[in-house]
């Protein structure tokens, strides 16, 4: 028996003294749920599906709401990310619907820093004036697009650019995976495989943290594995919030991952442990990849990893013996994404050893997934834009690049050279994230437009000619997102709530507005409504379903494990030996890469990682996460107490990091948990756009010591080449 | 880590003060009855002073000061011993109270009536010790000897108001009652040899009790506890009641001697140091001692 | 009538604070106010490190400190164990803060009242799990009966020997695996 006295009464009648400002939009979050609670009690509660946008993980969620506010949400049951759990970004984000620094209008730029309310239509016209004159002056490959892709924009920006006349689109993955999904993509012919985490008996993962760099169900699944007794092996110079899951701790100097995963892979050939007959039937260029092998022996790697050699053979042989339950898991950003000057080739040599263990498509082992079958608009009542003539700026380049993501940082590089002319942002802040702050200031700055649509006043959007104002994950809707995986499924971003701020517009109708504004308004003659139900055809569902369920799975349309998908590789296999690096002047077996830049006795490597509470730049000003932050003082850089000791330096003192870049102050935390090479900056930090009011001025951004720079294989950031010295300094 | 600040302090202060000027003031009624001068005072400040000690504690529970009414649930749970104090503090408010308006009428104080008042206020004393020593969370706190250590600081911290005041009024009425004094000296050692043992045992316990220890003694509050607590507080006082408990004894057989004493020139500014010192010490004390707790770890 | 606990295997935990947000909207707390502390022990030397996390909350004890303590007897216990708030009638004294051994109760500095964790009554009310397990990224959370032998939580305590965090301090609800 429950008593009944649970309600929040008191807490609730003090608040009235807030009621005066809980003005729609002018408040914080709890502010107004405060409010809304007194005038609730007892009230209905609806439950809509949507996604989250917390992350690009987008796991579906479930909205509460009461009195047409949002309350909280929830994880949704269905949804293969989310499996009925959601993060604390997932759950705090949500606030950012009421956050009072969020854009309420369009505003165009009239000075540094200053900006002017502009209408719509104004804007449109403006910006369409400009767009045309530069394409006419300098043609559509002075133009370019980029963005976080989320389920509309991955339709509509794309679209844009190329209604335009321009392939110039590009994602954030420069800075993010460009490097391990170019050593895939030429390997195994996908960007990534995933991982059947919960059946595998051995597990790797090298610089990839389920525990920071969160998708709940891969903690989950992990957690599953770990109650049946895997053996699950971190490589990290740090031991990262993955730890308690983990059993074997490896701390690797940063940027050597590519010896080790070299070593082990001349391990498993030595030792015979490698599967013969799925080599034998599904990969081509074994042989030069052998042989090239054989020099990278453990004792070699031990020097560059200072993981010993008998630990590397000991991993490599039980790996081997786990096979085909045994991978190691694909990896993200954290050590071979985007990292070093060996980050692509590494890439390379981990899709390559998981092919040694012929645990591709294999139950505990790598897995391609399955993409559901969703229909198109019909293409003679809506045309699609033609091919752009000219390819998309940075292929030239980085032919081994992802061609669909392209190497965003271009855009910066041209500018530079004043060959490019515009850029749209969309959902991204390329100024503060995508490289080197100054650097991308001064090129964005060399632009005759730049464009933001963002939701708040991002440090890219303050360096942009207009600002148009994108209505909240909350509230809108957007196109129907197909999921991938071992079952694919689909899910629907749909809107929970009314819209707070009227003059805020989805990009589904901005794109559709400002095409018209610049006469291409003939490719977007459709609604958002139109092109879901025309995604839909195929499935038999109804939209009506789809908007009640949320998220739909197809589990008659399951891959099969067990047998081998036809690869997108020009061999249709396995690639050891790759005509495709040979074409493009690299060799075509992988070998053995120094990074650029190397510490020395004096100096560390600066490295970066997640924290479980934010995501990258876009949540640290949502004040319920940065409160966080504040509470356990989580900005601080991590530095060995062995170095930190020699330095005379303490638990929480302050200190002066130093790059060739910059200069930046910093508590530090003393940690037996970091190799003593590296120092390691939590990544969200460093907000230096005032009106984030909540972000501003908490610790530094990673990305001001990082020089811009281009990783040869795939453009990527090479955003670990950055050496640092650190001293103490009077707080 | 610290939830109960300055505020607390000064009401478990004037708590034990309160009920130490009101049980001195009783004991030189019956002692000398012809020091009026102290017994009134005693009996004037008591009240009062307990009244200022309510208040804060009222100033410092937030929620009830915005809805008093809620005060009233205070008289409601007697498994705490918030409880119960207050309980023992309304009685001894109203003994107190009711003596010191039948002293403001000059009129006699039922007999009863004032051993009611003795009796809560010792329980008050007792319970400004219990309220805190209770609490199994901060093993500083929780020993038998900390509500000794607080009565016998009340009662000392009670002497040297009253002293004090009357000081002002009547300087030679001080130097007379030298069993008071004697009292006094006795409590101020005592208060030495118990917080010197509470320390000793309390350290050897447990770990949090030992790192509060640790940050009187030698981190962070050690100047406040040497100095202010242990120096001011505590020795200096004592010194100078001793030296001039000693010089009574040598007056007492020398005729001119006592006339230069009761005259009360060097006497009283003596008097004012050292009852100041016993109030600031007594206040320290509260302080550090809820400064310092540091609660149980689950490691 | 039941007797509601937890089980927490901090060996599952990640730290993640997903149950301290959820929690916080669950029960519209301000951003500053959160029921689930975190506490970190880090043991070892490079590179042979143990880092432990342990989530703490109010472990909803039998014979509560807080509620012995509470003068108003705001704070009390329902016939199912859980340990509640009656925020009309709490003065904001803070002895319950000083008097719980697990730092779990915190005031609002809006109204002075203090609060806690409460173990989601109304959800469990309703048949569903309290908020912070329901999200447990690593389901190193688990709710239930603990006078139910064959509820997951007691199977859990017992499959892995969980304690209390202080045992020595009293029994309290929730049981950690550490
Ligand atoms: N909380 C949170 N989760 C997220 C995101 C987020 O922003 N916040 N973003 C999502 C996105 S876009 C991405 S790309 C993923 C990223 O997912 P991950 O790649 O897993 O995340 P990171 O934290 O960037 O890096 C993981 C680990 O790499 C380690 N590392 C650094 N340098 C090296 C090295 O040289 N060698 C090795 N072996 N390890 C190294 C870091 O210490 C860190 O612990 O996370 C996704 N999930
Ligand atoms: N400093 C720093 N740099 C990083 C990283 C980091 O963690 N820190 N992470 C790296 C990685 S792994 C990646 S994937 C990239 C990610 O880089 P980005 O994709 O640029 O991610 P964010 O930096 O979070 O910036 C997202 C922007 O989108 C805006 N936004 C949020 N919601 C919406 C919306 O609904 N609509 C619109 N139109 N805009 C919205 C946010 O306000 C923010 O300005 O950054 C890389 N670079
Ligand atoms: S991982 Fe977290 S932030 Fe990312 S989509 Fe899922 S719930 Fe949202
Ligand atoms: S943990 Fe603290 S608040 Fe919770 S019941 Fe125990 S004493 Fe009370
Ligand atoms: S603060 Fe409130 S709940 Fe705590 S002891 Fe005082 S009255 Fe009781
Ligand atoms: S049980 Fe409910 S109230 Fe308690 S910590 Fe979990 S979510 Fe918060
Ligand atoms: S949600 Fe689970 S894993 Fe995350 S911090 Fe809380 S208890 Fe730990
Ligand atoms: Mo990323």
């Amino acid at each position: 028996m429950l008593d009944t006295k649970l309600s929040r009464r008191g807490f609730i009648k003090a608040s009235t003294a807030t009621a005066a400002l809980a003005s729609v939009g002018t408040v914080g979050f709890n502010q107004w749920s405060n409010e809304y609670v007194k005038a609730s009690e007892n009230v209905e509660v609806l439950e809509i599906p949507s996604t989250c946008n917390g992350c690009s993980s987008k796991c579906g969620i479930i909205g509460h709401v009461k009195n047409g506010r949002l309350w909280k949400i929830t994880g949704h049951p269905d949804h293969p990310y989310a499996k009925g759990k959601l993060c604390a970004r997932g759950h705090g984000y949500a606030t950012l619907v009421y956050s009072p620094d969020r854009l309420t209008e369009p505003l165009k730029r009239v000075g540094e820093g200053k900006f002017e309310p502009i209408s719509w239509d104004q804007a449109y016209k403006e910006i369409a004036e400009k767009l045309n004159q530069i394409i006419k002056d300098h043609g559509p490959e002075s133009i370019s697009l980029t963005e976080d892709p989320r389920a509309s924009g991955k339709y509509y920006s794309p679209r844009f650019i190329n209604a335009l006349g321009s392939a110039n689109y590009y994602t954030h993955h420069v800075v993010c995976s460009n490097a391990r999904d170019a050593g895939f993509l030429h390997t195994v012919g996908a960007t990534s495989t995933s991982a059947d985490i919960g059946s595998a008996k051995y597990i790797m993962f090298i610089g990839r943290s389920y525990g920071d760099a969160i998708r709940p169900s891969s903690v989950k699944a992990l957690a599953e594995a770990k109650d049946n007794g895997a053996k699950i092996v971190i490589v990290d110079p740090r031991l990262n919030n993955t730890g308690n899951l983990a059993t074997e701790w490896l701390a690797i100097r940063p940027g050597m991952d590519l010896a080790l995963v070299l070593a082990m892979s001349h391990v498993l050939i030595r030792e015979n442990l490698h599967d013969k007959a799925f080599i034998e039937k599904n990969t081509v260029g074994f042989e030069e990849y052998a042989k090239v092998l054989k020099k990278y022996t453990p004792e070699w790697a031990e020097e560059l990893t200072g993981i010993p050699a008998d630990t590397i053979s000991r991993i490599a042989i039980d790996m081997g013996k786990a096979k085909p339950k045994a991978l190691i898991e694909q990896s993200w950003r954290g050590a071979f994404g985007c990292n070093y000057e060996n980050s692509t080739e590494t890439g390379r040599a981990v899709a390559m050893f998981n092919a040694l263990l012929g645990n591709l498509q294999q139950k505990g082992g790598s897995v391609f997934s399955g993409k559901p079958n969703l229909g198109k608009l019909d293409s003679a009542k809506h045309p699609s834009p033609k091919e752009p003539e000219l390819p998309k700026a940075g292929v030239k380049e980085f032919p081994l690049a992802y061609e669909s993501n392209g190497v965003a940082t271009i855009v910066a590089k041209e500018a530079l050279e004043g060959k490019m002319k515009a850029a749209i942002y969309n959902h991204s802040n390329a100024a503060l994230g995508y490289g080197n702050p100054k650097v991308m200031k001064e090129a964005l700055s060399k632009l005759d437009l730049v464009v933001s649509i963002d939701v708040q006043m991002s440090e890219t959007a303050l360096l942009s000619h207009y600002i148009l104002p994108d209505v909240s994950y909350i509230e809108r809707t957007e196109a129907i997102e197909g999921l991938k995986g071992k079952t694919p499924g689909m899910a629907l971003r749909q809107q929970i709530v009314d819209k707070v701020h009227p003059q805020t517009k989805p990009i589904d109708v901005i794109y559709k507005e400002l095409a018209e504004a610049c006469g291409v308004g003939q490719y977007f003659n459709f609604t958002l409504d139109e092109l879901n139900e025309a995604m839909l055809k195929p499935t038999g569902i109804s939209y009506q379903e789809l908007k009640e369920k949320g998220t739909i799975m197809f589990p008659d349309q399951a891959i099969t494990l067990g047998e081998m998908p036809k690869l997108k590789t020009p061999s249709g296999k396995v690639e050891f030996y790759s005509e495709t690096y040979k074409n493009a002047g690299f060799n075509p077996v992988v070998e053995w890469v120094e990074p650029k830049v190397n510490p020395d006795k004096n100096s560390f490597r600066l490295i970066t990682g997640k924290q479980a509470i934010h995501s990258h730049t876009q949540t640290a000003n949502i004040s319920i996460l940065m409160q966080i932050t504040k509470d356990y003082d989580l900005e601080r850089i991590w530095i060995n107490p062995a170095r930190a000791k020699a330095l005379g330096i303490k638990e929480g003192d302050m200190v002066e990091v130093t790059s060739s870049e910059a200069t930046s102050k910093i508590r530090v935390k003393v940690t037996e948990r970091i190799h003593p090479e590296a120092i390691f900056v939590p990544s969200h930090y460093g907000i230096t756009s005032k009106d984030q009011k909540i972000g501003y001025g908490i610790g530094f951004g990673y990305m001001e010591h990082v020089p811009f720079d281009f990783e040869k294989w795939s453009g990527s950031g090479n955003i670990h080449e950055v050496i640092v010295k650190v001293r103490k300094v009077e707080g | 880590m610290m939830v109960w600040g300055t505020i607390i302090a000064a009401y478990l202060f004037l708590a034990g003060l309160s009920a130490g000027a009101f049980l001195t003031s009783s004991y030189v009624a019956r002692k000398y009855p012809e020091a009026t001068i102290i017994r009134k005072v005693g009996r004037f400040i008591s009240p009062v002073l307990m009244g200022v000690g309510l208040l804060l504690l009222i100033v410092d529970a937030e929620a009830g000061l915005k809805d008093p009414l809620r005060f009233i649930y205070l008289f409601t749970n007697f498994s705490s011993v918030m409880t119960i104090g207050t309980y023992f503090i309304s009685f001894f408010m109203m003994a107190a109270a009711y003596i010191a308006l039948m002293e403001f009428l000059k009129k006699d104080v039922n007999k009863i009536v004032e051993y009611i008042g003795i009796f809560f206020a010792g329980a008050v004393a007792i319970y400004t010790g219990f309220l805190i020593g209770v609490v199994q969370t901060v093993p500083l706190w929780n020993t038998a000897i900390l509500p000794i250590l607080f009565v016998v600081s009340g009662l000392s911290t009670g002497i040297a108001a009253t002293m004090l005041v009357s000081a002002f009024i009547d300087k030679k009425m001080v130097h007379h009652v030298i069993s008071v004094k004697k009292i006094h000296l006795s409590l101020l050692v005592a208060e030495v040899f118990l917080i010197f043992t509470m320390f000793l045992i309390t350290s050897s316990t447990n770990v949090a009790a030992a790192e509060s220890i640790s940050m009187i003694v030698s981190g962070q509050y050690s100047m406040l506890f040497w100095v202010g607590l242990i120096g001011v507080g505590l020795v200096l006082p004592i010194v100078i009641e001793a030296l001039e408990l000693l010089s009574k004894k040598k007056f007492e057989h020398d005729p001119v001697g006592l006339q230069v004493a009761a005259s009360g020139s060097h006497g009283i500014a003596a008097t004012l140091i050292t009852e100041s010192a016993v109030l600031a010490g007594g206040f320290i004390l509260r302080m550090l001692v809820l400064l310092a707790a540091v609660p149980i770890s689950f490691f | 009538m039941a007797r509601y606990g937890m089980f927490i295997d901090t060996k599952k935990c990640v730290g993640c604070y997903a149950c301290r947000v959820t929690c916080q909207m669950q029960n519209e707390l301000p951003v500053e106010i959160s029921y689930i502390h975190f506490h970190e022990q880090e043991t070892g030397i490079f590179p042979n490190v143990r880092n432990e996390i342990i989530p703490v909350q109010c472990q909803h004890c039998e014979d509560a400190p807080c509620e012995t303590v509470c003068p108003t007897k705001a704070t009390y216990t329902t016939e199912d164990g859980i340990v509640l708030m009656d925020e009309d009638k709490c003065i904001g004294c803070k002895y319950c803060v000083v008097a719980c051994p697990y730092g779990a109760r915190t005031q609002d500095h809006h109204t002075g009242v203090i609060n806690k964790c409460r173990f989601c009554a109304d959800l469990v009310a309703e048949g569903k799990q309290p908020s912070c397990v329901s999200t447990c990224i690593s389901d190193a959370r688990i709710f239930g009966d603990l006078d139910d032998p064959n509820s997951e939580v007691s199977k859990a305590i017992v499959k892995h020997n969980a304690q209390p965090l202080r045992p020595d301090l009293g029994k309290s609800k929730i049981y950690y695996a550490r």
